[in-house]
């Protein structure tokens, strides 16, 4: 095939070879889980063979030979598996795995043209030696009948599916947010006229019917972002088994709720920190097979990954059955840290491993190495507008608890004016806001604070914040919360609150301090949206707080 | 008119239910500048697209799709009642099967392994197209 073909159909082959590859190796773990347990693989081969013979005959037409002939090894095996079950052992599931592996690593370098002929001739080697062993060493018997065959591939298969560029997405999606506004702009309009005494029922009842289908339109449109979780779950499958054999324990992963959808955006971000969450749970909460069979809890560890909806947040939690955290330890440190342990409670306690330079690597034993990472993991949930909780039962496990938006495109925002600005606070990070009595203000090293229900908390002058005049006038107080962090926010004044359309800094303005996006008005003006989790802890830091009078 | 339209007909219906596929059949045959591709997934959409259409000139067939192969297809194809004569080319990949002496037994008239060159597949194309089109001329 002439280049300028490749070119232009390398695209299309890695879009449909993706997917394909990582349910190949969803797959082959499957199958590994039902020989280990002495059942068949019936329900899942078909569609296996199916999506090599794909690969195949679609790498060999892009002339990606090294692709070619792996599937069509592997596609071999499978088809002795078919007929021939029990001679499926550990070693053709490492087989079968390290293939599928193999298979998605070298779709991504041919995106990149970058895949070599030979890239994976040590395990293609393997494959043919152990397809030749086993032709020769069993008879062949003839494969599944083919009505089996096609009923199962008739249940495996939902073909309802359109795959579309997930920027297109977004760009509709903004379309959407600008027809809402200029629906409103003709809403104001209206106002104007009936106030003139024209006629408005028919006219009333037009906007209201167009406001209910903008609504709907972008109700459906923010549906099709959401991915289901499974997505980033099945990842840990393997996570788990090959740190579990790695570290000689025995560790099964179990998912709950895996079809639960959230957005794509939030997806792409959440596989860092649930790696390591379950990274943590395998490695320093289960225990060892002997630990365990003498604590008299079953030999084999269990690690669940759980998801739920609830109304417009999505819950996603990692537990483990292992030893717990060990809270006599977690108070010692936080002594030597300085920290007044008489005066928390044993929650306030526990969300200290969240804290940056809570542990280090010499406490690493201490708190069984939990919390290495557990800072970042806490201030990427935040990021992304979550919360992180912990429930720790010692001897029993841990389960780590995240709370997130469903979505990032469209959030509900709680206007206020600083320095003559308006700005968007995301109204899920909003606890309170207030007139602001000075009185309850003071200054305390140079750090300015503000009482609220009882604890005092850093203030933070908007106006100097956001880069504009220091405004210590303004008169009214927005209390802002990011995990365990709150601060109260100067602003002049606190205007309604609707559904926002969030676009990135990205392509517009590049990073700003403080800022995490930007939405537009009825009138096209451009408001950022307030980066919280980055306003509470420089709130925290102190770095910006609302000066003193000397300042 | 009459050559005007026997022009207009030639219409090719590709089955394969790899969307990468039909980027490349759309792409190969995009020289083949009278003739339009219809696209369906498996062999039910085919026959869909048969029942709703009866002027193609050409299918062009895969064997291994889900819901219903290339075998059921041309099974289903000759017994619909559809008039039964429009060439079927399969493009296949080799299987461990003999899928493909079947779907020649079953009255395919050629067979194009994949991978194919696209010069190929252009010629098979062009040829029998064009030869439909002589045969009618005549």
């Amino acid at each position: 095939m002439n280049d300028d073909f490749v070119q232009a159909l390398i695209h299309d082959f890695v879009e449909e070879a993706r997917p394909m590859t990582e349910r190949l190796g969803d797959a082959f773990l499957r199958m590994e889980r039902c020989w280990s347990e002495g059942t068949g693989t019936g329900h899942i081969l078909p569609q296996v063979k199916s999506d090599l013979h794909t690969l195949k005959g679609n790498s060999g037409l892009m002339g990606l030979t090294a692709i070619q002939s792996l599937t069509h090894a592997m596609e071999d095996l499978c088809g002795i598996l078919a007929g021939n079950e029990q001679t499926a052992g550990p070693e053709i599931a490492d087989l079968l795995v390290e293939g599928g592996d193999r298979l998605g690593e070298m779709v991504e370098l041919s995106s990149r043209g970058e895949l070599v002929d030979d890239h994976a001739a040590a395990i293609l080697q393997r494959l043919e030696s152990a397809v030749a062993g086993l032709k020769e060493g069993k008879s062949f018997r003839p494969s599944a009948s083919r009505a089996e065959e096609a009923g199962e591939r008739h249940a495996g298969v939902s073909d309802d599916l359109v795959r579309i560029d997930f920027r297109k997405l977004d760009s509709l999606l903004e379309m959407v947010g600008e027809a809402m506004i200029s629906r409103s702009m003709v809403a104001e309009a209206h106002t104007h006229l009936s106030n003139l005494g024209q006629g408005r029922s028919d006219l009333d009842r037009a906007m209201h019917l167009l406001e209910r289908s903008l609504q709907g339109l972008q109700e459906g449109l923010v549906q099709t972002r959401l991915l289901p979780v499974s997505t980033v779950f099945r990842r840990f499958v393997r996570q788990v088994r090959d740190q579990a054999r790695k570290e000689g324990k025995l560790v099964s992963l179990d998912t709950t709720g895996a079809s639960t959808t959230i957005d794509k955006t939030i997806i792409d971000r959440l596989g860092e920190p649930l790696l390591h969450l379950v990274r943590n749970a395998v490695a320093h909460g289960v225990e060892t097979a002997a630990d365990r069979r003498q604590a008299g809890k079953p030999e084999e560890g269990t690690v669940i990954l759980s998801a739920e909806q609830l109304s417009d947040r999505v819950l996603i939690s990692v537990s483990d059955d292992g030893r717990g955290l060990d809270e006599d330890n977690i108070v010692a440190r936080a002594g030597k840290l300085g920290y007044d342990t008489d005066n928390m409670e044993r929650p306030e306690l526990l969300r200290l491993i969240f804290e940056p330079g809570f542990t280090t690597a010499e406490s690493v034993s201490i708190l069984a190495g939990r919390g290495i990472g557990l800072d970042v993991v806490a201030a990427s949930i935040e990021a992304l507008g979550g919360t992180v909780e912990l429930d720790n039962r010692p001897g029993h496990g841990v389960t780590f608890h995240l709370n997130l938006p469903l979505t990032l495109a469209v959030v509900k925002a709680l206007f206020v004016e600083v320095a003559g600005e308006l700005y968007a606070i995301p109204l899920s990070y909003v606890l309170e806001s207030f007139r602001l009595d000075h009185a309850t203000a003071h200054t305390v090293d140079r750090r300015r604070l503000v009482s609220w229900r009882d604890e005092w908390i850093p203030l933070l002058d908007g106006g100097s914040i956001l880069g504009s005049e220091r405004d210590g006038t303004s008169p009214y107080c927005v209390v802002i919360g990011s995990g365990a962090r709150r601060c109260g926010l100067m602003v002049q004044s606190v205007h309604s609150r609707r559904d926002v359309v969030v676009k990135g800094l990205d392509d517009i303005l590049g990073q700003q301090a403080f800022i995490s996006g930007v939405t537009t008005l009825g009138d096209g003006r451009v408001v950022f949206i307030l980066d919280v989790a980055a306003l509470t802890s420089a709130g925290s830091d102190g770095e910006c707080a609302a000066g003193g009078t000397d300042a | 008119m009459n050559k005007m339209e026997s022009n207009m007909s030639q219409k090719i219906l590709v089955v394969d239910d790899s969307s990468f596929m039909h980027s490349m059949y759309d792409m190969v045959l995009r020289s083949c500048s009278n003739c339009e591709i219809v696209h369906a997934m498996n062999g039910q959409e085919a026959l869909n697209e048969l029942g709703q259409c009866s002027e193609f000139g050409l299918i062009i067939l895969d064997i291994n799709m889900p819901e219903m192969s290339g075998l059921e297809f041309m099974e289903k194809y000759r017994s619909s009642g559809l008039p039964a004569s429009v060439p079927i080319i399969i493009a296949s990949t080799e299987g461990t099967e003999d899928d493909t002496q079947r779907g020649l037994d079953a009255g395919a008239m050629a067979y194009l392994k994949k991978p194919f060159q696209p010069s190929d597949l252009q010629q098979l194309v062009s040829g029998v197209l064009g030869g439909g089109r002589d045969q009618k001329a005549v």
